[in-house]
């Protein structure tokens, strides 16, 4: 009897903590398939470092995103977050201000579109969905009117380095980024005392509440974050493209949300694994660019990506179905 | 064959299983064309998991169900209605925005003319026809938002009615009725009985048993233990066939010494109830007692800090709190079981361990991190120390039985020192072993010197555990017994001013 | 299993790591190629006129001279049929010229500089021999400009400039003149500018000053015949969108209302769909007479050239999509020669109306 129910137990752990190991799995025969498919192109230095280069900014924002979907909550301003503070830095910049003191500012600015999405959310209670989407608009329209619908050229050393610069003259910056921000959510996720407040928050938040965590303040931190990393992400973009423009961050909220999903993080919270939402970013990227290597129009590569995105969350549903059968 | 012996429905070996409990094993009913078959068994025995697979909302793991002597697959709720089988649930259906009539007809309105218009007026008329019945004067323009819990129960009975069932289930419809109410009731269905209704009618109150029902089956841990005809019983023999055992082993009470006052209420008052005052004292048991809409769990919240108190003051240990958090309320040392553990007490998806350390969760490590060791340690402590049953620490909570999930909150609260630990429905969807094992567990904490508030609906259970009981109704204190005072009658008034 | 989880991501990480030390040293030699002509003159675009003569007659160029060659395009936004016009065309020359179909790299920039920088390293990646690079927006084209210069890989601009790169495509505004001084002379027909109620530019601000001047030309083509003290006052311009025939019609909604009285009306917009909402608009509004509107659109696209034919428009400034290949394919395969190429190509506009549309594009 006790022996059946440990069997039990292990058949289930298995199936909840290989989601993550299967995605990885994935990349490994997606990576393997296109290096030969897509050879010479795909696997090298020229091709590969771009790529990582590229999808770094959705990475890091992607990061703290699953920390506030865990959460149970969403943010949809993350691609106006990005316009706006493109915007800002290139008028900032514009205006003569020193690159470190700009970079400050644009991170600031973050901060506190951050702030007001957490206000909004548990301080007056709006729904984070209509919140979020309605600040997005507000953040790109922001950064239409600061620049007259204008893009702007970005050039100052220290801007120029988040986005293209070498850390010991090898090393991408933005990918020191990434990885930085990857371990420390890791960490924060996985082993610290607020990663478990957030589960648990995301798993009950009624429970959590009355189990004396500040359910509000855990959620306005992640709302915060969010906002900070948002404009991390844009400060790489801009200097990515040497541009600030309103235009810049545009659709990014959903790739960036697909990207968690495909990861593994449900929607409505309690569930989800930082390394799943790196694993999500990177299937998602390296399936554009293989797809573009081999000429396939956009319209196809969109479908693709919808495709894979809706093929491995239907595996997760009818994977946790047949666990739940099985107990 | 079995039509000329007027078995209007028979459920044959049903079983029903969910993660870690067997919620039915093999149990077989009866029932007859015309008359009131009683179901009794405590919570956890079963009863609302056969009601549910009869109304569709289950699906059975094995059993047959047979209806007029057909065999019949229940897939839904929608077939288990059409083949006439209407159910009153505890737990009311009633739209809050529609009125009476509306509610009555809901699905299936009356019509008038070729263009199908909803017929108002002969709606109203006949849903003053069916209150008439009934016996109860209740407007059918009335908006249900501003019934009482009683008249609502009342609306749902007659939506019953109006839908020409043929087997009516109801599953503790006096709960929330007072004694006249319930009376009205009682003529309602011999009325519906004399009409042929076949009528399953669930309590554990036996009082009520012995006046309605014709013959009561009762059930155990999922098992049928035996079906009797009312007639041929007692009260004893019914008692021991649900509990399974002499009536004082099901409610152990030892004597703990009883210190100071702990806890001290001054006229508190905040949404659902005003002007309560008591006060606690080290290794009492406080019961509070009430009826729904008492105002009972809107005082459990305001004291742990989920509702906002409007006045009144709480005093701990001498030191009076503004408690405005539950974050507070656990800094405080006090802990709350709440009424409903799935939604309100544990993180389902979670490990055991999670639950355990989620109101301490700062005590986890000395840095920010946690330190994994020292949790699995902590909460392998509690695990062997209140005999929470599970395979493991590290296992889902989703998955074990509503007793060990109980442990589990209980825990939660020990494992962050709570001394006064306040209970809401403690053993409710608990098996009759875990229950006593929650029962012994409550009087071993008052033996440490912690002081537990108890509120409860089940009277034996506070009779027979508390030191002391309040009684409340309608958001108001209206009397208090020493436990050698109290009685069943005593309480049930009280709770009825 | 968790650590099987960290141990894949490891594994990834460390053959990523790997790629970086072996692979990469495929583009250093390139720079070297294209540097060969230097000789300024008349003569030096000899060839790039050689086969632009070729092109245009539709012709195989000489001596196959793409074969072995590889060439990249990225399209501005693949799918509206400006864009595929240009594309097809591309692809046409691109065999006339001798190239194989798989050395003809392709990429969608979608509109979107993130999406147009992602492209652009992919290409970059490919090592082709020419970009045509045809990006919205011009400073983002900077960052790419410098990539492909550190990478040896000359740039042909299309439509939108890129830093350093020969442009190929339309003058916005030498067309929108063209496209206004085609509406003076209708209004001169009619009797004068003292005839005219109103000037109106449907523009698109946030395109940036550039397109601004595929407007703007319009109304310098008024002011050099008139005098600006004449033209300004009965010039309106509004904001009518990138191309929603929705948001061109609010707006010009809004601009009946400012100009209640007006009966004839000089009118050019950025594109043509923008004008279909105009023209819904007008209608809407009751104010529709075609002797009285004088419009001239900008691009002579299906719908432009629909709307000629249903007389619902004057005329139109083609752009020629369907050409830019006998443009753009011989530069780049000068390009790739050694040979230089002229800093400007721009397309030979034609201004099309109803009575030579069946000579430019037969039914």
């Amino acid at each position: 009897m006790v022996d059946d129910k440990t069997v039990d137990v292990l058949q289930k752990k298995k199936v909840r903590l290989n989601n993550t190991a299967i995605l990885f799995l994935i990349l490994v025969v997606m990576f393997a398939l296109f290096s030969y498919v897509g050879r010479p192109f795909f696997f090298s230095k020229l091709n590969l470092i771009p790529m990582i280069n590229n999808l770094s900014f959705v990475g890091i924002i992607a990061a703290i995103l699953t920390m506030v979907m865990v959460s149970g909550e969403i943010d949809f301003s993350i691609g106006g977050n990005i316009g706006l503070t493109a915007c800002l830095t290139a008028l900032l910049l514009e205006k003569g201000l020193p690159g470190w003191l700009v970079v400050i500012i644009a991170l600031a600015g973050g901060f506190a579109m951050g702030a007001f999405n957490g206000m909004l959310v548990t301080v007056v209670g709006v729904n984070s969905i209509i919140a979020t989407i309605g600040t997005m608009f507000i953040w790109r329209g922001i950064g239409y009117t600061i620049t007259n619908g204008e893009s702007k050229l970005a050039l100052n050393t220290v801007i120029d380095y988040i986005g293209r610069g070498f850390v010991f003259k090898v090393i991408p910056f933005p990918i020191v980024l990434l990885v930085a921000v990857f371990i420390i959510t890791y960490i924060i996720m996985n082993h610290s005392k607020w990663g478990r407040r957030i589960y648990a928050i995301g798993a009950n938040p009624l429970a959590s509440f009355l189990s004396g965590i500040n359910v509000k303040k855990v959620k306005f931190i992640g709302f915060l974050f969010c906002g900070a990393a948002a404009a991390l992400g844009g400060l790489v973009l801009t200097s990515l493209s040497a541009v600030g423009m309103p235009q810049h961050g545009q659709g990014q909220e959903l790739v960036i949300i697909s990207a968690i999903i495909l990861g593994g993080t449900a929607l409505g919270g309690g569930r989800g694994q930082i390394l799943g939402t790196l694993a999500g970013v990177f299937i998602l990227s390296v399936l554009y660019n293989f797809l573009t290597i081999m000429n396939i129009y956009y319209f196809y590569i969109q479908m693709v990506q919808g495709s894979v995105l809706i093929l491995v969350v239907s595996t997760y549903e009818i994977r946790q179905a047949v666990a739940r059968r099985r107990t | 064959m079995s039509d000329s012996n007027g078995i209007v429905l028979r459920m044959e070996n049903i079983t029903k299983t969910f993660p870690g409990v067997v919620a039915l094993d093999n149990v077989s009913i009866d029932l007859y064309k015309g008359e009131v078959l009683g179901i009794l068994g405590e919570n956890g025995a079963g009863k609302s998991t056969l009601i549910k697979i009869l109304a569709g909302n289950y699906i059975k793991d094995s059993g047959d169900i047979f209806i007029d002597g057909q065999k019949f697959e229940i897939k839904g709720p929608a077939e288990a209605m059409s083949s006439g089988i209407r159910v009153i649930y505890q737990e009311l259906n009633t739209i809050n925005n529609l009125t009476v009539a509306e509610n009555i007809f809901i699905g299936e309105q009356l019509v008038k003319g070729p263009l199908k218009i909803i017929d108002w007026k002969g709606m109203n008329k006949k849903a003053e026809e069916l209150l008439a019945v009934m016996n109860v004067k209740l407007d059918p323009n009335a908006i249900i938002g501003d019934l009482t819990v009683s008249e609502k129960q009342i609306v749902e009975i007659a939506k019953a009615i109006s839908q020409e069932a043929k087997i009516l289930v109801m599953d503790e419809p006096t709960a929330a009725l007072s004694e006249e109410e319930t009376q009205s009731l009682f003529k309602i269905i011999q009325a519906l009985k004399t009409k042929g209704v076949a009528i399953i009618y669930i309590s554990h109150r036996l009082k009520e048993i012995f006046e309605i029902t014709d013959r009561v089956t009762v059930l155990r841990d999922g098992k049928k233990v035996g079906t009797l005809k009312t007639k041929e019983s007692d009260s004893n023999k019914l008692v021991e066939m649900m509990v399974g055992r002499d009536i004082k082993d099901m409610y152990p009470k030892r004597h703990v010494p009883i210190g100071g006052v702990v806890m001290e209420v001054n006229n508190l008052g905040a949404e659902g109830f005003d002007n309560i005052s008591f006060k606690l004292r080290k290794g009492e048991i406080l019961g509070i007692f009430g009826l729904l809409g008492s105002g009972r769990s809107s005082l459990v919240k305001a004291l742990f800090g989920a509702n906002k108190i409007k006045n009144g003051e709480i005093i701990v240990n001498g030191k009076k709190l503004r408690i405005k958090s539950p974050g507070m309320a656990r800094d405080a040392k006090i802990g709350l079981v709440p009424l409903d553990r799935k939604i309100e007490g544990l993180a389902l998806m979670m490990g055991v361990k999670e639950n355990i350390t989620l109101a301490n969760i700062k005590e986890l490590g000395k840095s920010f991190l946690i330190a994994r060791n020292q949790e699995r340690r902590k909460a392998g402590n509690w695990v062997d120390e209140i005999g929470i049953r599970t395979p493991s620490v590290e296992q889902e909570v989703n998955s074990l039985s509503g007793g060990n999930q109980q442990k589990v909150v209980l825990a939660k609260w020990l494992e962050s020192g709570s001394q006064i630990i306040i209970l809401n429905e403690p053993t409710r969807g608990v098996d009759v072993g875990a229950k006593i094992e929650i029962y012994k567990l409550m009087q071993d904490l008052c033996e440490k010197g912690s002081s537990i508030i108890m509120i409860s609906s089940e009277l034996p259970e506070i009779l027979s555990i508390a030191d002391r009981i309040i009684v409340m109704s309608k958001g108001r204190f209206t009397e208090e017994y020493k436990i050698c005072d109290a009685s069943e009658e005593g309480l049930l008034r009280s709770a009825c001013l | 299993m968790k650590k099987t989880v960290v141990l894949l991501a490891a594994i990834l990480v460390v053959v990523l790591a790997a790629t970086i030390s072996f692979s990469g040293c495929v583009q250093a030699q390139k720079a070297e190629e294209t540097k060969a002509a230097e000789v300024i003159g008349e003569a030096a675009y000899d060839y790039y006129e050689m086969l632009r003569e070729v092109a245009k007659k539709g012709e195989a160029y000489p001596d196959a001279p793409a074969a072995g060659k590889t060439l990249a395009f990225t399209n501005i936004m693949g799918g509206i049929p400006f864009c595929e016009s240009v594309w097809s065309d591309v692809q046409k020359q691109w065999a006339l010229a001798g190239g194989a179909p798989g050395d003809l790299y392709y990429a969608d920039n979608q509109y979107d500089a993130t999406i147009g920088l992602k492209n652009a390293d992919i290409m970059l990646a490919k090592s082709p021999d020419v970009l045509i690079n045809f990006q919205f927006d011009a400073k983002v084209n900077s960052i790419i400009a410098t990539k492909f210069g550190q990478a040896g890989i000359p740039i042909i601009a299309v439509d939108v400039p890129t830093p350093g790169a020969p442009f190929m495509g339309v003058n916005n505004f030498y067309v929108s003149y063209l496209g206004g001084e085609y509406a003076v002379a209708a209004v001169e027909a009619m009797g004068g500018i003292d005839m005219l109620d109103a000037i109106v530019l449907m523009q698109f601000p946030a395109g940036g000053d550039i397109l601004m001047l595929r407007s703007e030309g319009f109304y310098q083509a008024f002011v050099d015949k008139y005098g600006a003290e004449k033209i300004d006052p009965i010039t309106y311009r509004a904001d009518g969108g990138a191309g929603e025939a929705e948001q061109a019609n609010k707006a010009m909604t809004d601009i009946l209302s400012t100009i209640p009285d007006a009966q004839y009306v000089a009118m050019t917009s950025i594109n043509e769909q923008t004008m279909s909402g105009c023209i819904a608009a007008i209608q809407t509004a009751g104010r529709w007479d075609p002797e009285k509107w004088f419009i001239v659109t900008m691009g002579c696209d299906d719908v432009g050239k629909q709307q000629i034919r249903d007389g619902l428009t004057d005329g139109s400034v083609a752009f020629f999509p369907e050409r830019y290949g006998e443009y753009l394919v011989p530069a780049a395969v000068a390009l790739m020669m050694g040979q230089i190429v002229p800093p400007f190509l721009y397309v030979e506009n034609v201004v099309i109306n109803k009575d030579n549309i069946d000579e430019w594009y037969p039914e």
